[in-house]
């Protein structure tokens, strides 16, 4: 009998945690229910990267993604994806995901002041670019940054507003004692953190 | 949407003088335009609205005026042009 996962009301990355356990089972075809977009974006996300394809129901804001490895043993009766590209052309960030992780509140080791301006430029240029990430990830030292440097903040909102997703380690904040400075982006956790380092089609590091 | 720039001579300068204007405005480190140089360099960007406040400022400043030069920058047809503004005289 086919596997039903219910993942309504669990918190990101909950969802794709459950999907890729079960993915990692070895099971070739299966559901999921969740009650909102991001964990359907973010299963879509994770189906494509292991070779599942993916159909959406939806009934009254509950959202049941029926799951079935390509080229598996057990062919889905798929239904048709036709709504999938024009939902993917809607949102806000390009459809190749790519994410940005510093781990330092510097660009290369050297120099403090001088790869804090580079840090400043890189956010400046980045931030007039076509070409976004989809993520920009904050860690150790990083997470000074969007706390501390008023520029980078302010280059972090303009991206921000065009869809990167800020996600900023709360172990290193607390560490730093920076939480109350934070001026941008999301608190976020090593399991967030680490789904989007692993869903990124490339991950740059400065 | 127009801005000025001022582009400098020496990293140091670029970020020493930073730290002196922001005290009184308004100003963005960017990475110098293309149009201006194609080498590395760090330039500062500001509010036209400031080009006065900003040449008086940078007379004022313990700067050799060969190390800096003031631009307005317009974007013409999704390029950016570049105009070199003279720095008010260190006499004013």
């Amino acid at each position: 009998m086919e596997t039903n996962l219910d993942a309504r009301g669990k918190a990101c990355p909950m969802p794709v945690i459950m999907a890729k356990k079960e993915m990692d089972a070895g099971n070739l075809q299966f559901s999921i229910t969740v009650d909102n977009d991001i964990a359907v974006q973010n299963l879509r996300r994770l189906a494509e990267s292991q070779g599942y394809q993916g159909s959406v129901r939806e009934t009254g804001g509950v959202y049941t993604m029926d799951l079935h490895k390509k080229g598996g043993s057990e062919p889905l009766l798929s239904q048709p994806l036709q709504d999938q590209p024009a939902k993917t052309a809607g949102q806000s960030h390009p459809p190749r995901s790519w994410a940005v992780f510093l781990g330092k509140d510097t660009i290369g080791d050297g120099d403090q002041t001088l790869g804090e301006s580079l840090a400043r430029m890189f956010f400046y240029t980045l931030a007039q670019s076509e070409d976004l990430p989809r993520w920009i990830i904050f860690m150790n030292r990083g997470v000074k940054l969007p706390a501390l440097d008023v520029q980078v903040a302010e280059h972090l909102e303009t991206l921000q507003e065009k869809g990167c997703r800020i996600m900023v380690c709360g172990t290193c904040l607390n560490f730093y004692g920076l939480q109350e400075a934070l001026r941008i982006g999301m608190i976020s956790n090593m399991y967030d953190i680490t789904v989007c380092l692993q869903e990124a089609d490339k991950v740059i590091t400065l | 949407m127009d801005f000025g720039v001022i582009t400098f001579a020496s990293t140091h300068a670029a970020i020493r003088t930073q730290k002196h204007l922001e005290r009184h405005l308004r100003v963005t480190m960017m990475p110098t335009l293309r149009e201006i140089s194609q080498g590395c360099g760090i330039s500062l960007r500001f509010a036209l609205s400031e080009l006065e406040n900003v040449r008086r400022r940078m007379a004022a400043y313990d700067l050799d005026p060969k190390m800096f030069a003031i631009y307005r920058i317009r974007m013409v047809q999704g390029k950016y042009q570049a105009e070199q503004v003279d720095a008010a005289r260190r006499e004013e």
